[in-house]
């Protein structure tokens, strides 16, 4: 495309040519869960520390597929693992091994 | 009633089962239909699948699938969902994903209709097995690469963003339309048709497959979008309501305006 100097801000935009297919596939390969969530939303309502400090599952899913990872651990690093967001999934999916999946791949420890 | 090939039939009822037309994508200009190369219909990706050959196939990396062409738009003079495509897009994206298991299959979606049975666990399965992304948000403009690819624009609605992405092959759910040739049958037989454009029938729901003019019965896609099923079971009703009109209220000519009266 031609670049005309201007657009819009890249944090305000998705490009999904910049997603990560590797990663991605080494986190389906663990848990495999990550691929059928359908951003019901109900983890993020029921979230405890969501009443605190910004938190949600659902985001962070989003944003991995958003080419955005930084801001899905950012989503994900108050959570205390209590364990409320796998008793409301709708498709019955282990968010906390999902969520330690997601920093493992994705923050490299 | 007059064949074309000239033999007249005298009919005591006639059943109108004139189906219907795909919606015809060139009208969806932003999407590109018939302007760049790499976009095709579900039609068009349905005889790839028959026949194996069609020249905008060529191993594709990034597939996108866009639902609700020409259903659901106003602008498109089409309000109505046409019912079938939702699931026709969830089987062709596993189709797609199995002939090329390297590619990357993205559905843009307003809603997802997977009613009925088993049409929840094929998309289930899309995800779970086939790795198919679902984007909400319906595409809003494609153009052309100068390589040919094609850069696809749509709202991420979940995420609240604008979204890009550059596919090799587009697929257009173009939906369902009231059959033109269908509608000059109608004009013969003076049968009245709804705002949609889809015939009038005697009541939605318990009189389906009878036309407001008695004699005249309706099955399938004449009367609204329906799915394969549907279609079987309202032909199979359409069969029977036509056997009860020539048993019960034609035969008697005595009484046959009473009986219509009452029965139709």
């Amino acid at each position: 495309m031609v670049d005309f100097g201007f657009g819009l801000v890249p944090s305000s935009r998705i490009n999904l040519d910049l997603f990560d297919r590797e990663k991605y596939d080494k986190l389906t390969a663990i848990e495999p869960d990550a691929r059928i969530c359908i951003s019901c939303g109900s983890c993020t309502a029921v979230c405890t520390a969501g009443q605190f400090a910004h938190t949600s599952l659902r985001e962070a899913l989003d944003d991995i597929l958003n080419a955005n990872p930084d801001k899905a651990l950012e989503s994900l690093r108050s959570c205390q693992l209590c364990g409320k967001c796998a008793m409301v999934c709708p498709r019955g999916i282990n968010t906390r091994h999902l969520i330690l999946s997601i920093i493992k791949v994705y923050s490299g420890e | 009633m007059r064949l074309t090939n000239g033999i007249t039939i005298l009919s005591d009822a006639v059943l109108v089962a004139s189906g219907f037309d795909l919606f015809d994508a060139v009208k969806k200009e932003e999407y590109g239909y018939g302007i760049y190369d790499q976009v095709m219909t579900n039609a068009d990706l349905e005889a790839y699948f028959k026949t194996g050959s069609d020249k905008r196939v060529t191993n594709p990396k990034r597939i996108g699938f866009v639902h609700c062409v020409g259903s659901r738009d106003e602008k498109s003079g089409c309000r109505s969902c046409s019912k079938v495509c939702c699931a026709t897009a969830v089987k062709q994206a596993i189709e797609v994903k199995q002939a090329f298991p390297d590619s990357e299959v993205f559905c843009f979606y307003m809603d997802l209709r997977l009613f009925g049975r088993h049409y929840e666990d094929i998309y289930l399965s899309a995800q779970k097995d086939h790795g198919v992304r679902f984007i909400r948000g319906r595409v809003a403009e494609v153009s052309e690469n100068h390589d040919g690819t094609l850069l696809v624009k749509a709202e991420n609605t979940v995420a609240g963003k604008p979204l890009k992405v550059t596919l090799d092959l587009l697929v257009l759910m173009s939906g369902m339309r009231p059959s033109v040739p269908g509608k000059a049958i109608g004009d013969l037989l003076e049968m009245p048709v709804e705002e949609d454009g889809y015939f009038a029938v005697r009541n939605g729901i318990a009189a389906g497959q009878r036309s407001p003019l008695p004699g005249v019965f309706l099955a399938g896609a004449a009367t609204g979008p329906k799915t394969l099923p549907e279609t079987l079971a309202d032909a199979r009703a359409a069969a029977m309501e036509i056997d009860r009109y020539l048993t019960e209220v034609f035969p008697d000519a005595r009484n046959y305006k009473q009986l219509v009266r009452e029965r139709w």
